[in-house]
């Protein structure tokens, strides 16, 4: 790659205008196309996919009706009247539906109780048929009870049409008051309140799914215009993903806002400390162009981007710029540009050679968001790559000087009263502080500082052909690159993967504290464990009618799980009894059938009877004796609609073109013993608790930290090996690696951090970042680089510090993780590469 | 039920209320309010006639009430059935049979237990707010004072179609007149009402 570098470098001597033309109109280009790529504010972008499992609970979860409800608490003076005000206000389009009670009126029962041929089961039906004149008498004087107690004015309808309480006992297998949120709703006068009838609480549904943030933010617009219709002194408190999915998005955009334009004030900073040089400023286009090209290369791909990667973008501009420092620092010290550009070609595409190989392991990852990560950065890796070897010497190409180079410190650094700053910049800059011991460590060519605007000293033994060699020394080099690696296999064997997903994504100190208000009205106690539900799945194309689409396949896995609960006493609320399936409503109709054909008459007649005995008019029960006669229809999801029940239908069923899904959510705490899960399981049901799902992301970091670990190292070795064809080399220049990897894995383990996926992107790239480190101070300690080098080592790793530091100003714990592990890495590779690598050097 | 038991007790609480000179919904609400700050116990009896299409003629049942600040209440019938309910502290039990068949409940768990404790709570702290949400209210006389509610939502519509509260020359509610929306009436006359007499714990229990 130095030939061709070298090679470009001769041709374009003459059309340098020309070339540089081109390029900025490319970067340009790419540049304006980049800022097209719109935010992917959808946070499955950071749950892991590929993993059947994974992708099966995620896509239930995520079309869970009840899932996808706000519950809303109201509490204070004049809250019922705010509940209705609230519903009136939140009925838009973003939010179609918003209740403040189950919407069950006496009259949708009795109508129920028309169905009940279909709904009562075989069982059930039987038991009418068997009742005597003794057994109908009793009813009867039960209904008397009913219609003289309290409750009756709300009872009259219902014990028309169902005297002897059939469709009562459907009833109390429906729990509605466990629909929306198991065990914490009660209703009271046809309202949803909490336990202590203090809050009226009002069930919303938004049309979005939660996980889309943009659309997540729009239903949080319009709750806040409805809250702010609230008469003051009423106290309202949310629940519902929806409010975390803004507060997600609103924390990366926020991020985004201080971690971009503080990366890039620190890469200045330090290219002004360290460069000390008019045309440095050419060397930040490289890291530009970089963004550019990867923004460029993204918005084709993919069109939209994870916040987490626009995050990444300050990384890029930290990792991409070193190899414009590396060549700037090489081309200072060169003869000639074709002789710098002959000295940087080697270790600059091994450096861009390794840190590729790390993103490109990062597209193994089951994670989208590190997936598109992998894309930026390799095609920012390679644009800067180019830049910095084909249009960069041209950029810093001068005629009036020399060497090609023009080096001129600016007047303000020259200026005497600077004092202070002087000492910590550039040249002085090795003799300040703690990088002096750095730089002046062991190795001879740092030992003088090269002069302002001279070229540099002592040009390397190794080319010049000098007696003396230096190499590392072979026992202390296999010594502590045998301890570092048993350092990093005994910290990676006792890692503790993270598979909750909270702790990745941001909560805000207002969210956190209303969600314990919440948890506090609705009776429950932190940590408690809950949202585990089952579903019950069909699958099956709609025929011509509608129908179909695996609704019965998935009715009948769903009263299957409902007999194995209940056979358990687990207490759920549920849709099977209110919509069974067809072959069960078949197998009903037919006891039924026989029922009016055997028993009816007698029945009938008992009833008359028992009537006239408790007082009942004669046509009291005509509905009853109606319903006996009439032929009954099956039930289907558009019949209960009809009954005003498709505000409950809609809790339990979620159906589109291919399929339907039935949940049944279990009671917050229960947790599913193994065999239940197995016979749940046979059934053909499937469970989905955050304890499964936790586990299962928890794996999938495990499982991408493997991989990540195997493609770096298996790229990077091969590559460190063939470079130095010496095992004792090769090993030095890795010191930096298995630093870097130790200390990062030694935190982890110190402190009890889980891993998260963030973390484990972080390995590969302190991985590739680290041997950039080896590879170019190995290169300037053999003499391949000037002295030079190793500032520009020093500068590259700072500007990446620079990079991932600044991650750790953000509040989004994802780009956190990253910015944090990455650190920890980078600064102990980079106490490796000038510390332990010079120390290792010997003559021979 | 919500409807009975929520203005059975409107009507007793608000017994001892008399008709304000001037007559005008807002001050008689008022005067309730203030009347029903100073009731820390209530016995009376009841008898209650139930004339609704499913029965052939009215049927009449009697009972008691019994109630005690903050939320203890016993309601019981004696004729023609004998069951009731008893309430404290958001636990109670449902009763037959002279308490032979008892059946415990929790209002939290209880939709009917807990409609009772609402309605009690909402009648103690004169929530007008919220029985303004439910209701629209008229004032159909000013002396003896006779208040006529009808439901504002479609729910309570279905079932209730207005609910009219008479109260005596002293100003002691004595009946009220539920007007089904099927076209039944049930009345409920109230008598023996004391006031702030203690209740034995016994009677809760």
């Amino acid at each position: 790659m130095a030939g061709l570098a070298v090679h470009a470098y001769r041709r374009f001597k003459a059309r340098r205008k020309r070339l540089l033309a081109v390029c900025a109109a490319v970067v340009l280009f790419c540049g304006l196309s980049g800022t097209r790529v719109s935010l992917d504010e959808d946070i499955r972008a950071l749950v892991p996919s590929g993993s059947p499992v994974l992708d099966k609970m995620l896509d239930y979860a995520g079309n869970a009706p009840y899932l996808r409800t706000l519950l809303i608490a109201l509490g204070g003076e004049g809250r019922d009247a705010g509940a209705e005000t609230l519903v009136r206000a939140l009925k838009s389009p973003e939010i179609p539906e918003a209740v403040f009670g189950p919407g069950f009126s006496p009259g949708a029962a009795a109508g129920l109780c028309s169905l009940a041929p279909s709904l009562l089961g075989a069982g059930r039906v039987e038991d009418v048929a068997s009742l005597d004149a003794r057994g109908v008498r009793k009813a009867l004087r039960e209904d008397k009870k009913l219609l003289l107690g309290p409750s009756g004015p709300a009872l009259r309808e219902l014990i028309a049409v169902d005297p002897l309480g059939l469709c009562r006992k459907l009833f109390a297998d429906l729990d509605l008051s466990q629909a929306v949120k198991p065990g914490a709703l009660t209703v009271r006068e046809g309202r949803f309140t909490d336990k202590s009838g203090k809050y009226a609480l009002i069930v919303a549904r938004p049309a979005a799914t939660m996980t889309d943030t943009a659309a997540s933010a729009r239903v949080m617009a319009r709750l806040r215009a409805a809250f702010a219709l609230l008469p003051a002194g009423l106290e309202h408190c949310l629940s519902g993903s929806y409010a975390h999915s803004e507060d997600n998005a609103r924390r990366i955009k926020a991020d985004l806002g201080i971690v971009l334009p503080l990366s890039l004030a620190l890469v200045a900073g330090l290219f002004l400390l360290f460069l000390r040089d008019r045309k440095a400023w050419v060397l930040f286009l490289v890291p530009f162009s970089s963004v550019a090209v990867a923004g460029f290369v993204l918005y084709s791909v993919s069109g939209a981007a994870s916040g987490i990667v626009f995050g990444f973008g300050s990384v890029l501009l930290g990792i991409t710029a070193d190899y414009a420092i590396h060549t700037f620092y090489a081309l200072r010290g060169a003869e000639d540009f074709e002789d710098g550009l002959e000295k940087i070609g080697r270790p600059l595409s091994a450096g861009v050679l390794t840190t590729s190989a790390a993103f490109a392991a990062l597209f193994f990852s089951s994670i989208p968001a590190i997936r598109q990560v992998a894309l930026f950065g390799l095609s920012g890796v390679a644009a800067a790559y180019a830049a910095a070897l084909f249009a960069l010497p041209h950029m810093l190409y001068s005629k009036s000087h020399s060497n090609e180079f023009e080096c001129k410190t600016p007047k303000f650094l020259k200026n005497r009263r600077n004092l202070i700053f002087q000492k910590f910049a550039g040249g002085r800059f090795a003799s300040a502080m703690p990088i002096r011991f750095l730089l002046n460590a062991n190795w001879h060519y740092a030992r003088k500082d090269t002069p302002e605007g001279a070229k540099p000293e002592p040009v390397p033994p190794a080319r010049a052909g000098a007696a003396k060699v230096r190499a590392p020394a072979p026992f202390a080099t296999f010594a502590l690159s045998f301890l570092l690696v048993l350092a990093i296999v005994l910290c990676f064997r006792s890692l503790r993967f993270d598979g909750d997903l909270r702790n990745i994504s941001y909560t805000s100190p207002e969210r956190a504290a209303e969600e314990r208000k919440m948890r506090s009205i609705l009776g429950r106690e932190d940590g408690e464990p809950g949202g585990a539900f089952i579903v019950a799945a069909g699958t099956g194309s709609r025929d011509e009618s509608g129908a179909g689409n695996g609704l019965e396949a998935a009715l009948r896995i769903n009263e299957a799980v409902w007999e194995t609960l209940k056979k358990r006493g687990v207490r759920v609320a549920t849709i099977a009894p209110l919509l069974p399936s067809g072959a069960k409503q078949e197998e009903s109709r037919k006891a039924w059938r026989s029922f009016r054909e055997k028993r009816a008459r007698d029945v009938s007649l008992f009833l008359d009877e028992a009537a006239r005995a408790e007082g009942f008019a004669p046509d009291a029960f005509a509905p009853f004796k109606k319903l006996i006669e009439a032929e009954s229809a099956p039930v289907d999801p558009q019949s209960l609609k009809s009954l005003g029940l498709g505000f409950v239908l809609d809790l339990f069923l979620y159906r589109d073109a291919r399929r339907s899904l039935i949940y049944t959510p279990l009671p917050a705490g229960f947790v599913p013993e193994p065999d239940l899960v197995a016979e749940l399981e046979k059934s053909g049901a499937t469970l989905v608790s955050p304890a499964l799902f936790r586990a299962d992301i928890a794996a999938a970091v495990g499982d991408d930290i493997f991989r990540f670990c195997l493609i770096t190292l298996g790229a990077i070795l091969p590559v460190v090996f063939f470079l130095y064809r010496s095992p004792v080399r090769a090993l030095a220049v890795l010191l930096p690696v298995f630093s870097g990897l130790a200390f990062t894995l030694l935190v982890f383990r110190a402190t009890g951090t889980a891993v998260n996926i963030f973390h484990a992107a972080a390995l590969p790239l302190v991985t590739a970042l680290s041997v950039d480190y080896g590879i170019f101070m190995q290169a300037v300690l053999e003499g391949e680089l000037d002295a030079a080098g190793a500032r520009g080592v020093l500068l590259s790793a700072l500007t990446t510090l620079a990079g991932f530091g600044v991650l750790l100003t953000a509040g989004h714990p994802a780009l956190f993780s990253l910015g944090l592990a990455v650190c920890g890495g980078i600064v102990a590779a980079l106490l490796a590469a000038f510390g332990l690598q010079p120390l290792l050097m010997r003559e021979r | 039920m919500r409807l009975l038991l929520f203005f059975v007790f409107l009507l007793l609480f608000a017994g001892p209320c008399r008709a304000g000179e001037a007559g005008d919904l807002d001050k008689a609400l008022a005067r309730l309010k203030n009347m029903t700050e100073n009731i820390r116990t209530l016995s009376c009896s009841f008898r209650q006639s139930t004339d609704i299409p499913l029965f052939s003629e009215p049927a009449v049942s009697e009972g008691s009430l019994r109630f005690r600040k903050p939320d203890a209440v016993a309601w019981e019938y004696s004729s023609p059935m004998r069951e009731g309910f008893v309430l404290n502290g958001g636990r109670g039990f449902r009763w037959e049979d002279d308490k032979s068949r008892r059946k415990p409940f929790v209002t939290g768990e209880d939709p009917m237990a807990g409609l009772i404790a609402g309605q009690l709570l909402a009648w103690m702290d004169f929530d007008r707010a919220r029985i303004e949400s439910r209701y629209d209210i008229f004032l159909e006389n000013e002396s003896p004072i006779t208040l006529t509610l009808l439901p504002r939502g479609p729910d309570l519509r279905s079932v209730l179609g207005s609910l009219q509260i008479s109260f005596d020359g002293q100003g002691a509610a004595r009946r009220v007149i539920l007007n089904e929306s099927g076209g039944g009436r049930t009345t409920l006359d109230f008598s023996a009402v004391i006031l702030n007499r203690p209740v034995p714990d016994a009677e809760f229990d």
